[in-house]
């Protein structure tokens, strides 16, 4: 099997039995399966409540300036706005998921002491640090797209009779959850992976990456989430901009990671 | 890679408690690389080896201290590596299971591996070690076992058997420079020379030269806790 397929099943089955990260697991995915279908049923409802609401206006008036809403009507509209919006939390979740599982892995193989037994074995820092961010990323994305899927199966299915079209996915949303949350998802179990190395306990690892990555990421998405939902160009840079800083916090990871100092000095 | 014909047992036992103890080990076995053909075949036997079969589904987090030391053995040797790094091998195991440990690394040494345990534990290290190094921040004295109780790099006593009691000018012919002190009285004596194993003949002619009758002379055999102490004392360390 391959070394950093390895990590992945080992972490597996840890996560079973992981009291700091199993509960995130639980709850994360299940809010963003509920959030969109609950979004498409009441956001007709939720934006007649009060028409002169500087919001409500707001809305309105970017929905008949979107060329791709005019023809529509507009609670359809108002509900493909709401929704194409809600891609905001599926570029959230992989970070949430995975930056918490990863700030966890380095520190809990310190605390464990296991990380001396492993880099006693013949295996690469480029291996193991892969295996860590496979670990960490691929059960968040496949959690992220599993509920992602269910999402578009039930809002099409409660709104079917009301809209007689798939609501979901539109093309922003489909790019932002199949492409660019697994980049954002990387890039976030990176910058943990390097601020965990840093920690000797899995609670401050875990503080840590709850009050400085994951809010660094949402006031992000905060800044650049809007031009994300409506120009492809904003999307793609978006893409290769991430993917850039991936890679940079990639070989800072390997650049940093000492491992004869851990296997010498450690105590 | 060095690291794959390396053995390493490290202080602490470092395992992944949530998951059982076969699981451990068939992760580590893939780190290091042992064949598929073989890998389950040798982790049974060493397991059963160390009384650990019979455990080997229940999480590593239930395990006592010895056990979990005994799986760090495993994991330490189930790779075959030609060099064994062992730190405090017996810590934490029962006088059975200690016992078993030392046979094991000198079935090891048999194998033709070369077995560096670090250990505070000097009869273990007397009864284990072709080559002792004593460490006291940096390394004092590195000699064979051997070298290291008749006292090369050191001073040690040795007896000397006489056929009268010595007189005074006698006596004060064994001043020399690499005799640290003589006791005793009748016809036997304890003196204490630096580097013993080059130094005594020169003693023994001198002795000659003054007309005293050497009977014997013998070695008062030192244990190594004996050479670690007058080593990390700062006494007599000649090397």
């Amino acid at each position: 099997m391959n070394v950093s397929l390895l990590f992945l099943r080992k972490e597996l089955r840890e996560l079973r039995k992981n009291k700091f990260v199993l509960p995130v697991y639980l709850l994360l995915p299940p809010i963003a399966v509920i959030l969109p279908v609950v979004f498409a049923s009441l956001a007709p409802t939720i934006m007649a409540i009060d028409q002169n609401d500087p919001v409500v206006l707001a809305i309105h008036r970017i929905i008949t300036t979107t060329p791709e809403f005019a023809h529509m009507g507009t609670d359809e509209a108002i509900t493909r706005f709401f929704l194409r919006n809600l891609v905001a939390f599926y570029l959230l979740l992989p970070v949430g998921l995975s930056s918490i599982s990863a700030a966890f892995s380095i520190v809990a193989e310190k605390q464990q002491r296991t990380l001396e037994p492993i880099l006693a074995t013949p295996i690469t820092d480029f291996e193991f640090l892969i295996g860590k961010l496979l670990a960490s990323l691929v059960p968040s994305i496949i959690l992220t797209w599993a509920a992602a899927i269910l999402a578009v199966v039930i809002v099409n299915w409660t709104t079917w009779g009301r809209y007689q079209t798939p609501l979901l996915p539109d093309r922003f949303w489909a790019i932002g959850v199949f492409l660019l949350a697994p980049i954002m998802g990387m890039a976030s179990v990176l910058a943990a992976m390097r601020l965990s190395a840093k920690m000797s306990d899995p609670q401050s690892a875990n503080q840590f990456t709850g009050l400085v990555i994951v809010p660094t990421f949402m006031v992000g998405i905060g800044i650049f989430g809007k031009v994300l939902t409506i120009s492809m160009t904003a999307v793609a840079i978006a893409c290769v901009v991430l993917l850039l800083l991936t890679l940079f916090l990639l070989r800072m990871n390997l650049k940093n990671f000492q491992r004869e100092e851990i296997l010498t000095k450690w105590k | 890679m060095l690291f794959s014909v390396c053995g390493l047992l490290t202080e602490t036992p470092g395992f992944y408690d949530r998951i059982s103890a076969w699981e451990n080990l068939i992760f580590f076995s893939h780190l290091y690389r042992i064949p598929q053909t073989v890998r389950e075949q040798r982790l049974e036997q060493h397991l059963r080896e160390m009384n650990l079969w019979e455990r080997r589904d229940s999480l590593v987090g239930t395990f006592s201290k010895g056990m979990k030391q005994k799986l760090a053995i495993i994991r330490a040797i189930f790779h075959e590596p030609k060099v064994i790094f062992l730190d405090e091998p017996t810590a934490g195991l029962d006088p059975e299971a200690s016992l078993m440990v030392r046979e094991m690394i000198i079935r090891l040494k048999g194998e033709g591996r070369t077995i560096v345990v670090c250990t505070h534990n000097l009869d273990e290290a007397q009864r284990l070690a072709d080559i002792v190094g004593i460490i006291n921040g940096r390394l004092l004295l590195c000699d064979t076992l051997a070298n290291l109780q008749s006292g090369a790099g050191l001073t040690t006593s040795i007896e000397i058997e006489l056929g009268e009691p010595l007189r005074d000018h006698q006596r004060t012919a064994m001043n020399l420079p690499f005799v640290k002190s003589v006791q005793g009285k009748d016809r036997t004596y304890v003196v204490e020379v630096e580097n013993p194993s080059s130094n005594i003949p020169g003693l023994v002619r001198v002795l000659v030269d003054k007309e005293v009758k050497v009977y014997a002379v013998r070695p008062k055999a030192r244990d190594l806790e004996a050479i670690y102490l007058q080593c990390v004392s700062g006494k007599g360390v000649g090397q």
